[in-house]
C-alpha cells in the first residue's frame, strides 16, 4: 500500500513538470508580454521598454528562461508576478483557500445531489420521478455554468433582494458569511457535474439491481434502504468515485469563470487577470499549484476504492 | 412584476454572459481595467460638454479656492457614515504610482495620498491646493515656487513629513530604479533641477518654459508616495499595510482583488471652507465586483451605496428596481471618451496612402455601428482630441459616416478613393468585445469592393502588434486622446513619448503646438490652439477617422459633492467633501 502511494506521489513530480512546460512554452507563443502590459498606457519609449525587458529577462533566449523556471520551480520558487509585484507563490497562498473552499463544496454538493438523485431515478425507473430528474440532469448539462451563475445572482436579488456578501471572509474566519458568499457559486460550479454523476449513479445502480446477490439480499427479507444503500449503492459507487475524481478537475477549470462572475479572490480569478496581462510566472505557476492539487485528489480516489470495495489491495 | 421578468431572465442572462465575456476580454489592464474599457494615459481630469475651448491650466499666482457646495452653504451636511463603492477593477499593485490602469490611483488610492495640487471635483479643470496651499509662476513659466500647507506634518503613520519627501517623489517618476516602471512621467521630464527653499517651500525649475506644468501637477497620477515605505520595502510597495499616504482617508484593511476599506484621517490636513476639517465621511470602501449583474444585485440589497457613476448601462439602469423611490438615483447620458476608432497604420501599405485612410474614411456607416449598440446608448461622434477643442458638433454636420441620406454618395467617394488608393483588402484586428462593429465595418467595405479580413485578439496582443507596427489597421489603443493637449503631445512626440499609433499630425499643427507649449496661458496661445483646431479639423481629422462613445450615468442622489463630469472616473477620488444624506442606506452620524 504505501509502496504504492510513494509510487504515485513521484509519478505526480513530471507530470507537473510536464503541464507547467506545455503552458510555459504555450504562453510564449501568445502576442505581447508583460512589459506590454506594464506600458500599454504610454508613457514609455522603445529603449525603456527593451530596458526592462532586459532587467526582467523576456530577452533571454527561451532556453535560458525555461532554465530558471525549472531550477526555481525545483527550489519552491514559483517566480515573481511582475504586474504585481508580488512572489507567485505568496500570492497563490493568499488565493488557494477561496478556490479549494469552492472547489471542495462544488464537488460535495454535486456528489449530495447526484448520489439520491441517481438512486431515486434508478429505484423509480419509468416513473415521474425519473422523468422529472431526467429533464433537470438534461438542463443542467445543457446551461453553461457562468449562465446559470448570473442567473442565480438575479433571481436571488430581484425575488429575495438578496445578493451575498459584498466582501469574501475566508471560511475559516467565518464559516457562516463564507457560505453565504460561495452558497450560489456551489450551485452554478456544482450543477453540471452533479447532472453527469447522477446519470452515471441510476445506470451503475440498475445495472447492480440486476445481481444476483441483490436478489438473495430481498430474499433474505432484508429491508428495501438497506439493499439498497448497503448491498447495491457500495458496489455501483466504484465508477461513480473514478468520474468524481476526473471531475474535480471539471470544477477546478469552470471555477475560472464562476469565481470572476462571483467576484471569489480565488486563482480563477487570479489566472484570468494574469493571462491577459502576460504575466507568465504567475500563470505557470499556478497551473502547477492546481496540476499537484488535481493529482493528489486522484490518488485520494484512488486509494478511496479500497475502502469502498475491500477486495481491491494496492502494492 | 418580479415574477413576470422571469420569462425575460434568459435574454438578460445571454447579455450580461456576452457582457461579462467582453469585459473580461478587455481586462487586460483592470480594470481592468479593465477589466475594462481602455484605461487612459496621462488624465487630465473632466471637462464639460459640449467641451469648450479651455486652457488646460490656469498659471495663476493665487490659487482657485474649493468650491463651496450649495450644501455647504447651508449648513446641511450631515458628517460621518460609511460610503461603500463598487468598481468593475482592482489595481495590480499596492504601488499605484507604477500602474498605469485609471482604477489605480482614482478610483482606490487616490484618497490616501495627496498631489502637489489637485484638480477640482467639481469641474476637473480649476486647480485647488493640495499639499502645496498657494503657488506663483515665474521666470517665463520656467520656476514654479509651491507653498507647502503649514498643517501637513505627518504621514499616516506618524512619520514626519518634509519637503524632501516631495522631492524624493518626483525623483522617482523622472529616474524609476532598476525594474520599476514609472508610466506617468508626464511632464516632470522637464524639470532641470529642485529646491527646498525652506521648511514650507518647494521650487521647481523647468528646463523650458511650461505653463501648464502647473496642470501636471494637480494630475491625480502624480501621487506623492513616501520615501520611508519605499526606501524600507526595495522601492515598492508590498503590502496594503505599507499605502501610507497623506491624503483625507487611511487604509485600515484590504483583501487582494475585492476591497480596500478606509477611513477617516483625524490628522488631514485640509479643511472644508467652514473651517471643519475634511473629509465629512468616517469611512469609504472601495468594492471590486466584475460581473454587471452582480453589481446590480449588490446595489438592489443595499450591500453599497454606489457604483462609481458611469458602469451601468441603460437596461440595468431600468432594471433597478429603485424601490425607495425615484429620487434615490438620476440617470444620465454624457460624454465618455471610449474607443470605437480604427487606427490605420500609415507606415505601410495600403494606408501608407491617404486614399486608402480616405476610403475607409467615407465607406464606413457610423451611424449603423451606433444604431447597433441600441438607440439609447447613442455614440456622438466627436473629434480626436475629444474634449480638448469644440469641434463636437461640427464634426457631427460634416464628418461622413452618419447621415442615412448621404450614404449613396459617401460611399461612391469611398468607392473612389479606394481605386485611387489601391485599396482592395486590409486585416483589421479587432479586441474581442468589438468583433459585431469590426463586421458592420467589413460589410461596409465590401459594398465599395474591399475585402477585409476581421482579426480577434485580446487587449496585449493588439497593443503589442500596434506598437511593433504589425497591423494594417486595428481597433483600440487610443489612450492618448484622452489625455488633454499637454500631456497628448508630451506622450506622441516627446523624447520619451509612447506609441502614436500611425496617428502622426501635419507638420504645421506640430509647429503650432511647439510655439504654444512654450507660452502662459493668454490670448496669444489660445490663438495657436485655433489654429491647431483648424488643422485639425481640416486636415487631420480627414485622415484619422474617430468617434467616441457616450456613457451612460448613474448618479446616487443620496451621495452629495461626487460630481459626474464628464471624464468623472478620473476625478473627485480624494472623497475630501463628499457626505451622504439621511436617504443612504448607511447614513452620516447626524440622521
Amino acid at each position: 500500500m504505501w509502496k504504492y502511494i510513494i509510487r504515485r506521489l513521484i509519478l505526480i513530480i513530471p507530470t507537473v513538470f510536464l503541464a507547467g512546460t506545455l503552458v510555459f512554452f504555450m504562453l510564449r507563443v501568445l502576442p505581447g508580454d508583460i512589459v506590454s502590459t506594464l506600458t500599454s498606457e504610454g508613457g514609455a519609449t522603445n529603449e525603456s521598454k527593451e530596458k526592462l525587458r532586459e532587467e526582467l529577462g523576456l530577452n533571454d533566449p527561451i532556453v535560458v528562461q525555461y532554465s530558471k523556471w525549472l531550477w526555481g520551480t525545483l527550489n519552491g520558487n514559483l517566480g515573481y508576478s511582475h504586474y504585481q509585484d508580488r512572489f507567485v507563490t505568496q500570492i497563490v497562498k493568499d488565493k488557494i483557500e477561496a478556490t479549494l473552499t469552492l472547489a471542495i463544496f462544488a464537488m460535495v454538493f454535486s456528489l449530495a445531489i447526484a448520489f439520491p438523485m441517481g438512486i431515486i431515478s434508478a429505484v423509480k425507473r419509468g416513473s415521474w420521478w425519473d422523468q422529472g430528474i431526467r429533464i433537470f440532469t438534461a438542463l443542467s448539462l445543457a446551461v453553461p455554468s457562468f449562465w446559470l451563475g448570473i442567473l442565480l445572482i438575479i433571481f436571488a436579488s430581484r425575488v429575495f433582494n438578496w445578493s451575498k456578501p459584498v466582501i469574501y471572509t475566508s471560511f475559516f474566519a467565518d464559516p457562516g458569511s463564507n457560505m453565504a458568499q460561495l452558497f450560489l457559486p456551489i450551485i452554478a460550479t456544482g450543477i453540471t457535474s452533479a447532472a453527469i454523476l447522477s446519470r452515471l449513479v441510476r445506470s451503475m445502480m440498475l445495472e447492480v439491481l440486476r445481481e444476483d446477490y441483490v436478489r438473495t439480499a430481498r430474499a433474505k427479507g432484508l429491508r428495501e434502504f438497506i439493499v439498497i444503500l448497503r448491498h447495491s449503492l457500495r458496489n455501483a459507487s466504484i465508477p461513480v468515485l473514478t468520474m468524481a475524481g476526473y471531475h474535480f478537475g471539471a470544477i477546478l477549470s469552470g471555477v475560472v469563470v464562476i469565481e470572476n462572475v462571483f467576484s471569489i479572490p480565488g486563482l480563477g480569478q487570479q489566472i484570468l487577470v494574469s493571462i491577459f496581462a502576460r504575466d507568465y510566472d504567475m500563470v505557470v505557476g499556478i497551473v502547477v499549484v492546481l496540476t499537484v492539487i488535481l493529482a493528489a485528489w486522484i490518488l485520494i480516489i484512488d486509494l478511496l476504492y479500497s475502502v469502498v470495495d475491500p477486495r481491491i489491495r494496492y502494492s | 412584476m418580479q415574477v413576470t421578468a422571469l420569462g425575460k431572465l434568459t435574454w438578460v442572462g445571454i447579455a450580461a454572459a456576452l457582457l461579462m465575456i467582453a469585459t473580461l476580454a478587455c481586462s487586460s489592464a483592470p480594470d481592468s481595467a479593465g477589466t475594462t474599457p481602455a484605461a487612459p494615459a496621462q488624465q487630465q481630469p473632466a471637462a464639460t460638454f459640449p467641451p469648450t475651448i479651455v486652457p488646460p491650466a490656469i498659471a495663476t499666482p493665487a490659487p482657485a479656492e474649493p468650491a463651496t457646495s450649495a450644501a455647504t452653504a447651508s449648513g446641511e451636511i450631515t458628517r460621518g457614515g460609511h460610503l461603500r463603492v463598487i468598481n468593475d477593477g482592482f489595481p495590480p499593485k499596492w504601488d499605484f504610482s507604477q500602474t498605469s490602469t485609471w482604477i489605480s490611483l482614482f478610483h482606490y488610492g487616490g484618497r490616501m495620498y495627496s498631489g502637489l495640487l489637485q484638480f477640482s471635483p467639481r469641474d476637473g479643470i480649476e486647480i485647488w491646493p493640495d499639499m502645496a496651499e498657494s503657488w506663483e509662476i515665474t521666470n517665463n513659466s520656467q520656476t514654479f515656487t509651491f507653498k507647502i500647507d503649514e498643517d501637513l506634518t505627518q504621514w499616516h503613520d506618524g512619520t514626519a513629513f518634509d519637503v524632501d519627501h516631495i522631492i524624493y517623489a518626483i525623483n522617482r517618476w523622472r529616474d524609476p530604479p532598476e525594474g520599476i516602471i514609472q508610466p506617468r512621467v508626464g511632464a516632470f521630464n522637464l524639470i532641470d533641477n529642485m529646491q527646498k527653499v525652506d521648511a514650507h517651500t518647494l521650487e521647481i525649475n523647468l528646463t523650458t518654459p511650461f505653463g501648464d506644468f502647473i496642470a501636471e501637477s494637480a494630475n491625480q497620477w502624480h501621487a506623492m508616495i513616501p520615501q520611508h515605505i519605499l526606501e524600507a520595502n526595495e522601492n515598492t510597495i508590498p503590502r496594503w499595510q505599507d499605502i501610507i499616504g497623506t491624503g483625507p482617508y487611511k487604509v485600515i484593511d484590504a483583501e487582494d482583488g475585492i476591497s480596500v476599506d478606509s477611513e477617516k484621517n483625524m490628522n488631514y490636513f485640509r479643511e472644508s471652507p467652514d473651517g471643519d476639517p475634511y473629509p465629512y465621511l468616517d469611512r469609504v470602501t472601495s468594492i471590486t465586483i466584475v460581473e454587471q449583474q452582480a453589481r446590480i444585485a449588490a446595489l438592489r440589497s443595499k450591500k453599497a451605496d454606489a457604483t462609481k457613476p458611469n458602469n451601468l448601462n441603460h437596461n440595468e439602469y431600468k432594471s433597478m428596481p429603485l424601490g425607495d423611490g425615484p429620487d434615490e438615483a438620476t440617470f444620465d447620458v454624457g460624454p465618455f471618451v471610449d474607443v470605437a476608432s480604427i487606427q490605420l497604420n500609415n507606415q505601410i501599405p495600403p494606408f501608407d496612402n491617404i486614399d486608402a485612410r480616405r476610403a475607409v474614411f467615407y465607406g464606413v456607416y457610423k451611424q449603423g455601428i451606433i444604431d447597433s449598440e441600441g438607440s439609447e446608448n447613442p455614440y456622438y461622434p466627436i473629434s480626436w482630441f475629444s474634449y480638448i477643442f469644440p469641434s463636437s458638433q461640427e464634426i457631427l454636420d460634416t464628418v461622413p459616416g452618419y447621415k442615412a441620406e448621404k450614404r449613396e454618395e459617401e460611399r461612391e467617394m469611398a468607392r473612389q478613393f479606394a481605386e485611387k488608393g489601391g485599396l482592395t483588402e486590409f486585416e483589421l484586428i479587432v479586441v474581442t468585445a468589438r468583433t459585431a462593429h469590426a463586421e458592420l465595418i467589413q460589410a461596409d467595405m465590401a459594398e465599395i469592393g474591399v475585402d477585409v479580413k476581421i482579426t480577434p485578439q485580446d487587449w496585449t496582443a493588439m497593443i503589442a502588434s500596434v506598437e511593433g507596427r504589425r497591423y494594417q489597421a486595428a481597433t483600440g489603443g487610443t489612450a492618448p486622446s484622452y489625455a488633454g493637449v499637454v500631456p497628448l503631445a508630451d506622450i506622441m512626440y516627446s523624447e520619451k513619448g509612447g506609441r502614436n499609433g500611425g496617428w502622426d499630425p501635419p507638420a504645421n499643427y506640430l509647429e503650432a503646438w511647439g510655439n504654444a507649449r512654450t507660452l502662459p496661458a493668454g490670448d496669444e496661445r489660445d490663438a495657436l490652439f485655433s489654429e491647431m483646431h483648424r488643422i485639425m479639423l481640416e486636415e487631420w481629422v480627414p485622415s484619422v477617422p474617430y468617434s467616441a462613445v457616450n456613457q451612460n450615468k448613474f448618479r446616487w442622489n443620496y451621495v452629495h459633492n461626487w460630481d459626474i463630469v464628464a471624464q468623472e472616473i478620473f476625478s473627485n477620488n480624494k472623497f475630501e467633501d463628499v457626505w451622504l444624506d439621511c436617504g443612504a442606506p448607511i447614513p452620516g452620524s447626524g440622521c
